[in-house]
């Protein structure tokens, strides 16, 4: 039986319906067939010419390849089986969406050259731990040449031999090794550890011996940021991996020390954009750190109960569906206080088995710049579907968005129809079309769907977006003012209602409004909306999913945007 | 360039991506940024523009004195073939742009860790409409493939011994042990990965025969069975 029979072991049942492009090879290096598309839930099986040793390989949304090899018997009944499993998975199901979808940031270990020395030993944290958000648990490495100088690194990141005269006196504290490491010969194969007093004086030792959680008040405040480790590593035998917390205390207050994490909604002013404070019922939960060290904390927005909608209602839907801005304000490694506007598909909860809440995770981001904030932000809150196709997009894997996208365009036509709104999911489906169907044709086809995505949404922008720039699609553009001026009113319209949700809408409307300006120079309405939007589009950062902003806090004067403080 | 011909055109910027306060607040007003291509309501033809930052957002791209940039470096490595994916003729293997999408952003990601660098290369694939990928080069085979190796169960890999021989038998051994995937470049071709185990522990040793396959990432899992006493192995033992 020539059959491979190809499975999933994702830990991801909340991403049972998502489709990946599976390939399979024979042992010469030769492709089998053409790429099977498979949901994560049930795999499929493909056939083969004959027996002997295939790979199976698959990409998952997130960019990350999958594979195995496996044996086809010539003889036997039973399907050879390939189970695909990715080197890192979710560490529990409710957060399968960030593994699989989107892609977290690798964890990394801290060069020593980093950390900066201080008088009288080590002084790890002023730049390493700029903020409570590097608190994740690192492995501190002495760089090489430190290894080579104290001694020969035995096995295992946290053993080192360290000659006892180059073990400083520690001030306030023990002096690690002038009883037991009296020589150098005394140190191997052992692991150092403060002593108790030590421990004690610099906190509360957590269960396990490398495990200490710090209590804010005992740790100076450094410039710039918080300074963890003056008293605590004042040495070289402490650099081994240990797992930094902010003690409960400061969890309890924000989730995240140093930070304020807020809720933020686009105010009716159509002249200028306010934001001002939503009342949106939100669910911090600090627990996803145990999850996995990268993660920060998750903010989770309650939707609204699901009703479909009376299509003369049109008021209903408008209070219904709305993007939200969660804001989070936190300090770079220099210093500088940052606030981030991230923005967040809200409102009614979607129909059938889908999340029912918008989900904000923080994690922390994993090329921190001096300059930028420390945190990442993914989100979740649209249709499964629709922030699958958008995560293989970025990806480059165009196996599955042709396929996907043809699925989650007409399943979102059909949701439309059908009185079932997600204009999140729809939005995507939009931006998806205008990027992948070119031909003017098959975009005419759906011009009244984008209609209704841009007249029956008004708090949402994106399908004002999405109309406006399809409407000046195609050759004969040019020869039809009352097209232009009707996307022309559509891209005011988008720009009055605020900022697009997601990053791919942010430059389709910034690119088009500028192509629009430059041939219409005279259009002084145009060239305000133009300036509006350029103002957002400078703080942009452009790799983001939902779009998102990073302004110096307090915001400049004069900034488009009227931030509450 | 709009009126170059080609079919198949690269533009190189390799560069830094910070950008000072007051050069976004001057790109906020306009008064920088002006876009060097008219801007352009979306794209007129289809076309395939992906773009391969040399760096994260906010952040400067890195290389050694006297040399290339390490994002050059992965470029030129991923266009020799690191990026190349199998497909019919098993003596060269093609490289395109979504390969080296997949590719190019992990090079990166080893050569910052292997260097101890914050770098990181960032990928948008938004502007791709055909389906059909041009041919950017064709490597000859054999390639350098990068690979990850890691037992199943995940308990077995923290403490495996795991090592690969390639075909002309020579061995090498992980460096560390320990919980992370072994990211390692292997030839591509036949390859043995081996896991075994100190006395002590309680999974048995597993010698694995791979093909390994030029693809942009190759993924070995290496299935390891759990020892019971006496001598006998329960479950695993399959090819990964």
């Amino acid at each position: 039986m020539n059959v491979i029979h190809v499975t999933f072991d994702t830990h991801a049942p909340d991403e049972w319906n998502t489709p990946v492009p599976v390939e399979v090879f024979d042992d010469a290096m030769r492709r089998v067939g053409e790429p099977h598309v498979f949901n994560l839930a049930h795999g499929g099986t493909i056939d083969v010419d004959r027996a002997g040793r295939y790979y199976v390989m698959a990409t998952l949304p997130n960019g990350e390849s999958v594979g195995a090899s496996v044996d086809v018997a010539a003889t036997g009944d039973s399907a050879a089986a390939a189970v695909l499993v990715p080197a890192e998975s979710s560490p529990s199901e409710s957060l399968a969406w960030a593994f699989t979808r989107q892609r977290l940031p690798r964890e990394r270990e801290v060069p020593r050259r980093q950390v900066p020395a201080a008088p009288g030993g080590f002084e790890l944290g002023s730049d390493v731990f700029a903020d409570f958000t590097d608190l994740g648990p690192v492995t501190l490495r002495p760089p090489v040449r430190e290894q080579r100088s104290v001694g020969v690194p035995a096995r295992g990141a946290d053993i080192f031999e360290v000659p006892r005269r180059q073990v400083p006196a520690a001030s306030g504290g023990s002096e690690l090794g002038s009883e037991v490491f009296t020589d150098s010969t005394d140190l191997r194969q052992v692991t150092l550890r403060p002593p108790a007093r030590e421990q004690k004086s610099a906190g509360v030792p957590a269960p396990g011996a490398d495990i200490f959680e710090v209590p804010r008040g005992q740790v100076p405040a450094a410039t710039g940021g918080s300074e963890l480790g003056s008293e605590v590593f004042t040495e070289f035998t402490d650099l081994r991996p240990v797992t930094l917390r902010p003690p409960a205390r400061e969890q309890r207050s924000v989730g995240v020390p140093e930070w304020d994490v807020d809720v933020l909604g686009m105010g009716d002013r159509r002249e200028w954009w306010t934001l001002e404070p939503a009342s949106d019922q939100t669910t911090w939960n600090a627990d996803v750190q145990g999850a996995d060290p990268r993660l920060l904390g998750q903010l989770t927005i309650a939707r609204l109960p699901f009703v479909p909608v009376d299509p003369s209602e049109l008021d209903h839907r408008s209070t219904r569906w709305y993007p939200l801005f969660i804001r989070y304000r936190a300090r770079s490694r220099r210093g500088a206080r940052l606030s981030t506007l991230v923005a967040v598909p809200a409102g009614q909860a979607l129909g059938g088995s889908q999340r029912p809440d918008s989900v904000v995770l923080f994690v922390r981001a994993d090329a921190v710049s001096s300059d930028a904030p420390p945190v990442q932000v993914m989100v979740s809150g649209a249709r499964a579907q629709a922030e699958t196709l958008l995560s293989y997009f970025e990806h480059g894997v165009l196996t599955a968005v042709h396929q996907l996208g043809a699925r989650v365009v007409e399943e979102s036509v059909a949701l439309l129809e059908r009185k079932l709104e997600d204009p999140f999911g729809a939005a995507i489906a939009g931006y998806v079309l205008l990027r992948t169907a070119a031909r003017p044709q098959e975009q005419r086809v759906l011009q009244g769907w984008m209609r209704n995505l841009a007249n029956w949404f008004p708090r949402i922008p994106d399908g004002a977006v999405i109309h406006g720039a399809s409407l000046l699609r195609g050759e004969d553009v040019e020869n039809d003012p009352a097209r232009v001026a009707e996307a022309r009113s559509y891209l005011l319209e988008a720009v009055a209602r605020g900022i697009p949700t997601y990053t791919m809408g942010l430059r389709l409307l910034f690119d088009t409004l500028r192509s629009l300006a430059e041939k219409r120079q005279d259009d002084a309405e145009l060239a305000a909306a133009l300036a509006r939007v350029r103002f957002v589009a400078a703080y942009a950062d452009w790799t983001a999913q939902t779009t998102t902003l990073t302004y110096p806090y307090p915001p400049l004067p004069g900034g488009g945007i009227e931030i509450p403080g | 360039m709009r009126r170059c011909q080609a079919s198949t055109q690269y533009f190189l910027l390799d560069a830094c991506r910070d950008s000072p306060g007051e050069l976004r607040a001057a790109a906020a007003e306009g008064s920088v940024g002006r876009p060097i291509i008219d801007p352009r309501g979306g794209p007129q033809r289809e076309r395939n523009a992906p773009i391969y930052h040399a760096a994260a957002p906010e952040k400067p791209a890195f290389g050694p004195p006297n040399d290339k940039s390490f994002f050059a470096r992965a470029l030129l490595d991923c266009l020799n073939g690191m990026a190349a994916r199998a497909g019919g003729d098993p003596s060269f293997f093609s490289i395109d742009h979504a390969s080296l999408m997949l590719a190019l952003p992990e090079h990166v990601d080893r050569l910052a860790e292997e260097h101890e660098l914050e770098l990181r290369c960032s990928t948008d694939g938004s502007d791709t409409q055909l389906l059909d990928l041009p041919q950017l080069h064709r490597a000859r085979s054999p390639v350098d493939v990068l690979t990850t190796i890691f037992c199943r169960p995940r308990e077995a890999h923290s403490v495996a011994q795991l090592s690969f021989t390639d075909a002309d038998g020579n061995t090498t051994p992980r460096p560390a042990i320990g919980p992370k995937p072994w990211r390692v470049t292997l030839r591509s071709g036949k390859n043995t990965v081996a896991a075994t185990f100190a006395r002590e522990a309680t999974f048995s040793e597993q010698r694995t025969e791979i093909t390994v396959v030029p693809t942009p990432l190759f993924s070995v899992p290496v299935p390891v069975a759990l020892r019971i006493p006496g001598g006998a192995s329960a479950g695993g033992g399959a090819p990964g």
